[in-house]
């Protein structure tokens, strides 16, 4: 049974980041692969999703994502499936060594291709955070908001397999999907 | 003789505009009369007898701005105000252009108008209303405002910049800032649920009465309590976050006017629907209802108000939403299929719905060509859910705008 894990999900939903974990669900059930989700049990997960949170909710929880620190370090170190997001990558790169060194530029809003690694991941970044994505493993950590797992099959690859997913997505599933997703990348990036 | 000049020259660029995009409108000719005559806003509205009211807030403004209108209307008074799709500052000045005179003045008593948050917080200073209408605070539009704390900012200025305020008290967002004595408040009674959800807000709650009160809502039917009396309105407007529209409207013009309560019991029940919120329209021989959907709450209200065996259905996403992420914290998950999924927005919104199990039929990005795969499908209910960049799009091409 895998278990994804995702840490306030009411709070840390601030631009559809929980979508993530709905994308790993149905690729799951698709697949026939057992899963569940927890909000609670985040140290012993598969996949672990910490979204991103408005001022107002970062400022209230700002002891509980400390809490986890441990947790993610833990993941970082070893590469575990993980997906922090906006306000989250934010906390954690200014904490954990290992993770690179925050840089600020203008606010940008816009779809953007950023590559990692020689991954290259397409999603939409609103904010004044220049590190758009760190990929160590299947430990990712992104200033791109949203469903990027949706729109990312390399991306989503790479958890999926990081979790021990070894059965291939049934293929109604992905002549269903494929055209879709080359209609979100084409709007998004222009091409 | 500027103002002259710019009415002129911005009636011009508005009619050729108007050959080459029939039915469009356009925020452009108000961008050219402002850079000529950056007064002509606040000279427009200094010459209406009884003062400006601006309607602002992440949700609710047209609604609230309409039955306010038709409410002052109905009182015999004379009301300028600005098209619900022209409510930033080019469009403020497109109005005027559209609707005073060749000085750019306008014949009123009252100018209510509904201002963006941001365009609003930026005209309020030199504007000054006598009554700013505030409505929520929601987490919306985030690749403009970045997070709700500074749209709670830009409200808090047009509050500071307004001579009373007619304020959600339910919405904590709004009742931090304010001084109870220069408010009126609206809200819900606490008996009804669902209450709307506001943006997050962990801070103090302030207790502040409501004036005005939806105290029961009904089907096609609801009761607001005002301190005369209870007022009862037949409406299809009865979910809570619409309630909470009409309730602002009625603590606006008791605030501005004597009501006559028969009579606006009697004017909210005759109105006519907004375009498309909710509205049931003929179209090439089919009756077919359109749901504007313009955040997630009005989605999910709009999904609450259809079937799963609603047919044929088609869900447009246009170019309005400039990150379509927030698609994800709505769940279409009660539809099994959709007809037609429509908009520059398309694939993103196809790309949900799949991965909530819902057949997606078809994908067609322009407007045009989806309404016209829309209306060649049979079904005993044809529905469409559109935002407001697909509504305009679809509506022009449908023949709805002039």
């Amino acid at each position: 049974m895998i278990k994804l894990a995702t840490f306030l999900p009411t709070y840390f939903n601030n631009n559809g980041d929980q979508g993530n974990i709905e994308v790993l669900a149905k690729q799951l059930e698709w697949r026939g692969v057992q899963y569940s989700v927890t909000s609670n049990e985040l140290k012993d997960s598969d996949f672990l999703l910490v979204g991103d949170g408005s001022r107002a909710v970062m400022r209230e929880f700002k002891s509980e994502l400390a809490a986890i620190t441990d947790v993610v370090a833990e993941r970082l170190s070893s590469g575990k499936a993980t997906l922090l997001v906006g306000s989250a990558h934010e906390f954690f790169c200014s904490r954990l060594p290992g993770l690179p060194e925050l840089k600020y530029a203008p606010r940008v809003s816009e779809n953007r291709q950023v590559s990692s690694g020689g991954l290259r991941v397409f999603g939409y970044r609103n904010n004044e955070i220049d590190n758009d994505l760190f990929i160590e493993q299947a430990f990712i950590s992104t200033s791109l908001f949203g469903p990027i797992l949706a729109k990312n099959e390399n991306l989503l690859n790479i958890v999926l397999t990081s979790m021990g997913v070894t059965t291939e997505l049934p293929a109604v599933h992905q002549s269903r999907l494929a055209p879709v997703l080359q209609g979100v990348r084409s709007k998004a990036l222009g091409s | 003789m500027i103002s002259i000049l710019a009415v002129a020259v911005g009636r011009i660029v508005r009619f050729i505009i108007r050959i080459f995009r029939r039915g469009g409108g356009s925020a452009f000719p108000g961008t050219v009369a402002s850079s000529i005559a950056p007064n002509l806003l606040s000279d427009a509205i200094r010459s209406a007898r009884k003062g400006l009211v601006v309607v602002s807030g992440s949700s609710g403004k047209s609604s609230t701005t309409q039955v306010l209108v038709a409410l002052l209307r109905a009182h015999g008074y004379k009301v300028f105000t600005n098209p619900s799709t022209a409510n930033i500052k080019q469009g403020l000045y497109a109005a005027i252009l559209q609707f005073g005179d060749y000085r750019g003045h306008i014949d009123a008593d009252f100018v209510v108008m509904e201002w963006d948050e941001g365009h609003g917080a930026a005209l309020v200073e030199s504007l000054q209303p006598r009554l700013a209408v505030l409505t929520n605070v929601y987490s919306d539009q985030l690749d403009r405002f970045v997070d709700p704390e500074l749209v709670v900012e830009k409200l808090k200025k047009i509050y500071d910049h307004s001579d009373h305020a007619v304020i959600n008290v339910d919405d904590k967002n709004l009742t931090q800032f304010v001084n109870p004595e220069k408010i009126t408040g609206f809200g819900l009674s606490p008996s009804i649920q669902p209450r709307p959800s506001y943006a997050i807000n962990f801070g103090p709650e302030p207790k502040v009465e409501p004036s005005v009160e939806v105290s029961k809502l009904g089907e096609r039917s609801l009761q607001v309590r005002v301190p005369e009396r209870l007022l009862s309105f037949e409406t299809k407007a009865d979910a809570p976050h619409q309630a909470l529209n009409l309730a602002a409207s009625i603590a606006a013009v008791s605030k501005l006017i004597e009501p006559d309560w028969d009579l606006v019991e009697k004017t909210v029940s005759n109105l006519p629907p907004v375009f498309a919120r909710d509205e049931i329209a003929s179209v090439r021989g089919k009756e077919v209802r359109f749901l504007l959907c313009l955040n997630p709450t009005s989605f999910t209200h709009s999904l609450s108000e259809i079937s799963d065996r609603t047919s044929p259905l088609m869900i447009m996403a246009g170019s309005d939403i400039s990150d379509p992420s927030w698609l994800w914290t709505v769940d279409f998950s009660k539809l099994r299929h959709v007809d037609v999924v429509g908009g520059k927005n398309a694939y993103d919104l196809a790309l949900r719905l799949m991965y909530q199990d819902v057949q997606v039929d078809r994908i067609i990005l322009e407007a045009d060509k989806a309404a016209d795969a829309f209306l060649e499908l049979s079904g005993p209910s044809p529905t469409v859910l559109f935002t407001a960049d697909a509504m305009r799009r679809t509506r022009r091409y449908l023949g709805f705008a002039k």
